[in-house]
């Protein structure tokens, strides 16, 4: 063998080898390039299906007609007590397909499953807590009294003396009760939440003390955070 | 003559991987991140404005939005006590700012920061809330 042929075949055996690392590093990074475009995909998944889950459940549970407010974004502290998952499936059906939860101001309401790793949607709404409250006055020589809180209605018990006939009441100059003949016993009157009410009463003799009783529902009002989480 | 023995094929190879970084990166930085900001800056906005709006007045007028924006006067006598409230019901990592007929009460809007915006219409002219993360 000359010593030409010799060194082509030497050049030869240090081509294979090469080629097959060259073949090894290709794989490779292609393999590399494959998984960090994947990753960069997936992360930009918006996952539309839950986030429209979460946008249209928070929406549907603070409009006016959702069975937890009282008027659009103000919740009622009552029904929101009584709330749970059943009446959550129930109101809401979506909630039977994805798993949703609700929180208020980090409290859970109510829950159809696991939503870690889920959209949440956050709403601010009020709170609204109604309570019976009793008012007892000593009514002076107007005859008024102001209710130091506003409310939707108020309940008057009036007990007046044998010799006194009470023959009107004004909420605001606006006549609610009215009989010549004497009024007496429990009535109801509306009020409206927009203002201060005072109430009048018209009598053809001594009003003493514990004669008017009136039971109001006071309004509270507390603002709050409702997050709305779905998964899946 | 030994300088021929350089592996051609290693220097496709490193051709080839450059030119596949190159499109693992075009990718990359090509596909957008999903911007959740903005909805929820849009529910910020449009719940504190139905909530201004739907609130009792403390003196007069239908509610206390409309009590705020009936006149120059009860504006600026108003003025504080709707930055005040509006600060309240926006949770602590929102900036707000608050326009109406006769001014504008809150902070100033940044350029280029995603906003979200809710207007009311009241009897005298239009009230627009603009929210935005600190």
């Amino acid at each position: 063998m000359s010593e030409r042929s010799e060194r082509v075949q030497r050049r030869a055996q240090t081509g294979l080898p090469a080629l097959a690392i060259a073949l090894l590093v290709v794989t490779m990074v292609t393999g590399i390039g494959l998984a960090m475009a994947d990753g960069a995909i997936s992360g930009a998944d918006r996952e539309p299906g839950e986030r429209r889950v979460a946008v249209s459940l928070a929406a549907g549970l603070i409009a006016p007609e959702s069975p937890l407010t009282e008027r659009a974004n103000v919740l009622d502290a009552n029904r929101l007590a009584r709330f749970d998952e059943t009446r959550l499936r129930t109101a809401f059906p979506v909630a039977n397909e994805t798993a949703v939860a609700v929180e208020l101001d980090g409290r859970s309401v109510a829950a159809t499953g696991e939503t870690d790793r889920g959209t949440t949607i956050r709403r601010l709404v009020v709170v609204e807590e109604q309570t019976a409250e009793t008012l007892e006055p000593a009514l002076g020589w107007q005859r008024r009294v102001t209710l130091p809180r506003r409310g939707y209605r108020a309940n008057l018990t009036l007990s007046p003396p044998p010799s006194t006939n009470i023959t009107a009441v004004r909420a605001n100059s606006r006549v609610a009760l009215h009989d010549d003949d004497g009024l007496s016993g429990q009535y109801e009157i509306p009020l409206s939440r927009f203002e201060t009410t005072t109430v009048r009463f018209s009598a053809s003799g001594p009003l003493p003390p514990g004669s008017v009783r009136i039971e109001y529902d006071a309004i509270r009002t507390r603002k709050a955070t409702l997050a709305v989480s779905a998964d899946g | 003559m030994d300088r021929a023995q350089l592996p051609v094929s290693l220097l496709e190879a490193a051709l080839g991987v450059v030119l596949i970084l190159a499109v693992v990166l075009g990718v990359a930085v090509g596909v957008p991140a999903p911007d959740t900001r903005e909805p929820q800056l849009e529910a910020y906005a449009e719940d504190a404005a139905t909530i201004l709006a739907n609130e009792p007045p403390e003196h007069q007028n239908a509610t206390r939005l409309a009590e705020i924006v009936a006149s120059e006067q009860s504006f600026q006598r108003e003025r504080g006590a709707l930055r005040a409230r509006t600060d309240e019901i926006l949770p602590d990592n929102v900036m707000f700012r608050v326009e109406t007929p006769h001014g504008d009460v809150g902070f100033p809007v940044p350029g280029n920061v995603a906003t979200g915006e809710a207007t009311i219409t009241t009897s005298r002219g239009a009230v627009t809330i603009r929210v935005w993360f600190v």
